[in-house]
């Protein structure tokens, strides 16, 4: 990103939120699939622990030379070339059936569901963002 | 993330329990107790739900506490079947399917409310979208 340009807005911590969202519903949507999986408990990344890291990372203002947060390694999720990787923890909650599967489609959907409308809220932010530096670039509304 | 989809959950998560419940009580209806077998008879069983839900943190919520047999059974006098005892009698779970009927129809309502609880609550965030949007 541009230096004092672009990293200077709320992009940064826009950009760190979607890749942790986007990598969340790939997880989501892996454990949905296994939900008649015997044996299969399910994963997840608490979003809570996800936006305390990126406070810290926020608080600390430390970005790379790319203009991009960077996570200190306790944070759920690390972010390289190569892509974001998730830390997720095992989820063991409610063991009501046999072969260990803790069927909820009900929690399943509505994380899925809530993952994808803060992936909403920060998509139309950052697509707000960009509408600001368009219109200082083409100097009319 | 939303705690009010915490709240919808929990009550569809105990909704659906309880109508669990209520489909082996209704499979379990004309199943006569085995004086011979070792193991628990069935009895009706009835879903407790209490205030607030662990799971979420949810106090609002809703979840299980208990899901209890109520113990109660009715003899017949049937002394050719098998499964009678000595006198002849029979005995089985007292279920009674009219009333687990209109506790599935009340269980699927409920479930039904919760779910158009939650398309409000999604309704709402799209509305609260298009303030910046």
């Amino acid at each position: 990103m541009i230096d004092g340009f672009l990293g200077s807005s709320s992009l940064p911590a826009l950009e760190r939120s979607m890749q942790f969202m986007s990598a969340r519903q790939k997880l989501l949507a892996g454990n949905l699939a296994n939900v008649e999986t015997p044996g299969f408990r399910p994963s997840d990344v608490d979003p809570k622990a996800f936006q305390a890291s990126l406070r810290e990372a926020l608080e600390a203002d430390s970005v790379n030379e790319q203009g991009s947060l960077e996570f200190d390694s306790s944070a759920p999720v690390s972010f390289s070339d190569r892509g974001t990787e998730l830390k997720p923890e095992a989820l063991g909650e409610n063991v009501m059936f046999h072969d260990g599967n803790d069927r909820s489609v009900e929690r399943l959907m509505q994380k899925l569901s809530e993952n994808a409308y803060a992936f909403r809220i920060a998509s139309q932010l950052s697509r707000r963002e960009f509408d600001l530096i368009n219109t200082a670039i083409r100097e009319r509304p | 993330m939303f705690g009010v989809f915490d709240i919808s959950t929990s009550a569809l998560v105990a909704t659906r329990t309880r109508l669990d419940a209520i489909s082996a009580n209704m499979a379990n209806v004309d199943v006569p107790v085995d004086p011979n077998s070792k193991e628990t008879p069935f009895s009706e069983r009835v879903v407790y739900l209490a205030q607030g839900d662990p799971t979420s943190g949810a106090a609002d919520g809703v979840h299980v506490a208990a899901i209890l047999p109520r113990n109660d059974f009715r003899k017949v006098k049937d002394p050719k079947n098998p499964m009678a005892d000595k006198d002849g009698f029979v005995s089985y779970a007292n279920i009674d399917p009219v009333i687990q009927q209109s506790n599935a129809m009340l269980a699927s309502r409920t479930y039904d409310a919760n779910l158009a609880a939650i398309e409000a609550s999604k309704s709402m965030i799209d509305a609260a979208l298009r303030i910046i949007a």
